[in-house]
């Protein structure tokens, strides 16, 4: 069948519901707490140095599946469970976005309709070959950014599979944090142009400059 | 949101092959002024354009020879790193920015040269220049950093 390079409708949906969080990695220190109510955050809560609500919180003493429930105030925040022991330092960081690639002769459909890595496997679309895991690789966030009148996001490294030998024919963007009505939400499926093939050696998809009007994902 | 890709056969990009793209990447900056137009103006743009894609080239080509031989030079002091250690090592801590003064210094000589000097110095065109290169940076050294990886692991048999 064939890919239709897109960013998919059903992202553009659940980012108006709020279920994407692509901040980057940050780290926070605050009052020794052991409760669910977090104070004296610092560095403060700000443009630069954001936190959102729903974004993953780790750290010594806190369980997983733990996040920020509520923004209290610049320097306070809810989490959904409180540490097991008191805490004076938390991380925050978005959601694990992957990209997965496709096989060359795919027998799928990939475009703007797709819903997200289930139609991959669904219709066993994914590559296999030596370097390369079932799933794709997680990606590392980078702070997505405002640049008026326009919002972009990016992700750094690009993605490589080293050791490799393979071929593909294109690939997905995918959030592999569950924060709606399916698992493995689609952003976005890219053409690669025709079979692109490796040999016990280097893949990298290369995204595009982070800038308004070039960057992989942005809301113009 | 098209995305690109390298491909190397036998291991990692070479640095030839990171200058091309990185300098292709910049060259397509370029937005000429009727491009298609028989005038001698837009003839002098093509021709500074043809002879500006070497020199960054060169320039290029060496800077990425510059951070795989420092990435290099690391691994080679970081022998026995555990495979754990070095998964860590590949994804944090990828700095470009001790290499910025030198690539940019070299690079900014070079578009001093053209006639789109005034251009490639307004402050957001150099942001913009750096983003390229010190993306690409980041690159060679997660890359170096993963075959690294690769090859404790071949040693270990996992």
């Amino acid at each position: 069948m064939a890919i239709t390079t897109a960013m998919l409708a059903k992202f553009k949906r659940d980012l108006l519901c709020g279920a994407h969080h692509f901040s980057q990695s940050r780290a926070f220190t605050c009052t020794s707490s052991s409760t669910t109510t977090i104070t004296g955050i610092s560095p403060a809560i700000a443009e630069a140095t954001p936190i959102y609500v729903g974004e993953a919180v780790s750290g010594a003493n806190i369980s997983a599946n733990t996040f920020v429930s509520r923004i209290l105030s610049s320097t306070s925040i809810q989490l959904n469970q409180a540490p097991s022991a008191a805490i004076t330092a938390f991380t925050v960081v978005g959601d694990t976005f992957k990209m997965a690639l496709i096989k060359v002769g795919m027998a799928g459909t990939y475009g703007a309709s797709s819903t997200g890595y289930s139609d991959i496997t669904g219709n066993s679309d994914e590559v296999s070959g030596t370097g390369y895991t079932a799933g794709g690789q997680a990606m590392t966030n980078v702070d997505p950014v405002a640049s008026s009148p326009s919002a972009y996001t990016t992700f750094s490294p690009n993605p490589s599979w080293t050791s490799a030998s393979f071929s593909t024919a294109g690939c997905m963007i995918y959030n592999s944090t569950q924060n709606g009505p399916i698992a493995n939400a689609g952003c976005s499926v890219h053409d690669f142009g025709g079979t692109q093939t490796v040999s016990s050696g280097t893949f990298t998809a290369l995204m595009p400059v982070a800038a308004v009007g070039t960057a992989i994902l942005q809301i113009t | 949101m098209k995305v690109g890709f390298l491909i190397t056969n036998g291991g990692p990009h070479p640095a030839d092959k990171w200058a091309e793209i990185t300098a292709e990447t910049i060259l397509d900056m370029l937005v000429d002024a009727n491009p298609d137009d028989d005038t001698p103006a837009a003839a002098a743009a093509r021709k500074a354009k043809r002879d500006l894609r070497p020199k960054l080239f060169d320039v290029l080509n060496s800077h990425h020879e510059g951070v795989q031989k420092v990435e290099r030079s690391t691994l080679a002091s970081k022998a026995n790193m555990t495979m754990a250690e070095a998964a860590v090592h590949a994804v944090t801590n990828l700095d470009p920015e001790p290499h910025k003064p030198g690539v940019m210094d070299d690079v900014n000589k070079v578009l001093a040269q053209t006639p789109w000097a005034d251009h490639f110095a307004k402050p957001e065109v150099q942001e913009h220049l750096w983003k390229i290169i010190g993306q690409h940076t980041v690159d060679v050294m997660h890359i170096e950093r993963r075959w690294h990886h690769d090859r404790l692991s071949a040693a270990q048999g996992a």
